[in-house]
């Protein structure tokens, strides 16, 4: 209560002068704190054109094992970035130090900011805040075991990328032995729409079929990457690798809901790539 | 135990303002914390302290407590974490906490979009199409005799003779579009016509 009279009062007083004060003084910014619970008491229509909004965001904490629960956080868009990451580092920078979550590069490459936002899979560096009234609700990746708040466990996904062996098999030496294995222009650009994928897991867990079998199906990413090594004309390969994936369960759980290529936030198409590994059975 | 009653005075005393006496469902239950998560719905219980909680666990209560006024909407996140949820060994000064993870949710976030209902629909008409085969099999087949020996059945069948006029139709319905998909399906598979766009 005190601070907000000060603070009612330098208003007045910077409004009533505004010759003669200096302006640097309207510039500095003075928090009177009479105790901790008044520190806390932040009143959110304080200056004259706030654009509040509110985050709902999931809160699970292991140190005391409670329900997960949604909070929320006030935030004004004024005062923030763009982006869903601006926001939740924003809640934990001012708000809330103890909202965990993953983040690195802040500019969607490295995958690290993976989370559901608004119902749908994304980078949180990557997705605009929603403008309007209504509230963002962000939760961890689906259907993964929370580890804290909004981080998950990886390992299961990782290791499925590891299964599928992404890395360059030969049975034979480099044609010009030495130097590296020439590959075409065109055979380069079947690898295409595969290699940019950060292995950020928005479409693995966006896919149904990866909730209700996640250990036994392979789910969008790794086969991407299977699909990519297959495709590769280099790897020769070709036929263990799409032997190792001809299973009832690591490849043929996928029933093309695609909701892996509208999780994408590079835009790849994961679908069509498991796809084009379903016609290789057929055909080879 | 020393800090527990003192923790206890703070809490009952009018020190803390009222607002941060908040809902919260709590375990009680101290290191065995195999949570119901299925909706059990705890009442308004708030239970700070028992006398088997570790002062680690007391301080980080504290410190939750005294946090801020922004909790005053939180909401229940009810999570389907029944039995493949994991274990995680938390060594916390020697004492060893069994924490089962919960699972991060599913269906009741995820939006639903063009694709996947076209899909999970396909899915529906089946098992609806394979209910009904099922179903009424069973009734042209058995009717005699079960009606002959239970009445009672008998005139449940009189009385929802309707009902298979309307159960034509919606399996009418449901095959057009089952097969429908099929063949789309087919066609995607045999003639690399690929998938379709999606974004």
């Amino acid at each position: 209560m005190a601070s907000s009279l000060l603070r009612r009062a330098m208003n007045v007083t910077a409004r009533l002068s505004l010759s003669t004060v200096a302006p640097a003084s309207r510039l500095v910014v003075v928090r009177p704190y009479s105790g901790e619970a008044d520190a806390q008491k932040v009143e959110p229509k304080a200056a004259a054109s706030t654009n509040m909004k509110t985050f709902q965001i999931y809160r699970w904490n292991p140190d005391n094992p409670t329900k997960p629960q949604l909070q929320d956080y006030k935030i004004d868009l004024k005062e923030c970035g763009p982006m869903v990451l601006d926001a939740l580092i924003k809640i934990k920078n001012e708000i809330d130090p103890s909202l965990t979550f993953r983040r690195s590069c802040r500019e969607g490459i490295c995958g690290s900011c993976a989370m559901n936002i608004n119902g749908c899979n994304g980078l949180a560096c990557l997705t605009k805040i929603e403008s309007g009234s209504s509230e963002t609700t962000i939760t961890p990746l689906p259907h993964m075991f929370v580890i804290k708040d909004l981080v998950v466990d990886m390992t299961n996904f990782y290791n499925q990328y590891k299964s599928i062996e992404p890395w360059l098999k030969r049975k034979n030496p480099p044609p010009t032995a030495g130097k590296e294995i020439p590959q075409s222009k065109k055979d380069r650009a079947k690898l295409d729409g595969m290699y940019e994928c950060i292995l950020c897991a928005c479409c693995s867990t966006s896919c149904p079929s990866y909730w209700w079998n996640p250990e036994s199906y392979l789910g969008p990413a790794a086969l991407l990457h299977a699909n990519r090594w297959i495709s590769d004309s280099r790897d020769e390969y070709t036929k263990e690798r799409l032997d190792a994936v001809n299973d009832e369960y690591k490849l043929y759980r996928c029933h093309t809901i695609l909701n892996c290529a509208r999780a994408c936030p590079k835009g790849l198409n994961p679908g069509q790539q498991i796809q084009h590994i379903k016609q290789l059975q057929l055909t080879g | 135990m020393a800090s527990s009653l003192a923790l206890k005075r703070l809490v009952s005393s009018n020190i803390l303002p009222s607002s941060l006496r908040v809902v919260r469902p709590i375990v009680t239950a101290p290191s065995t914390s195999r949570v119901s998560n299925t909706n059990a719905a705890h009442g308004d219980v708030f239970v700070p302290l028992s006398p088997t909680r570790s002062p680690s666990q007391v301080v980080n209560f504290r410190d939750q407590f005294m946090k801020n006024p922004f909790l005053s909407a939180s909401r229940d996140m009810a999570t389907l974490a029944k039995a493949d949820v994991k274990e995680s060994n938390e060594g916390e000064t020697g004492e060893r906490k069994n924490i089962l993870r919960p699972l991060s949710p599913h269906l009741p976030v995820y939006k639903p979009h063009l694709h996947s209902t076209l899909s999970i629909t396909n899915r529906i008409s089946g098992a609806f199409l394979t209910s009904v085969l099922v179903f009424s099999y069973l009734l042209s087949l058995k009717m005699g005799s079960v009606c002959l020996t239970y009445s009672s059945f008998y005139q449940f069948f009189f009385y929802s003779a309707k009902l298979f006029l309307v159960t034509a139709s919606v399996s009418a319905l449901a095959l057009s579009y089952h097969t429908y998909y099929g063949i789309r399906h087919l066609l995607m598979d045999l003639l690399k016509m690929g998938v379709p766009k999606v974004k």
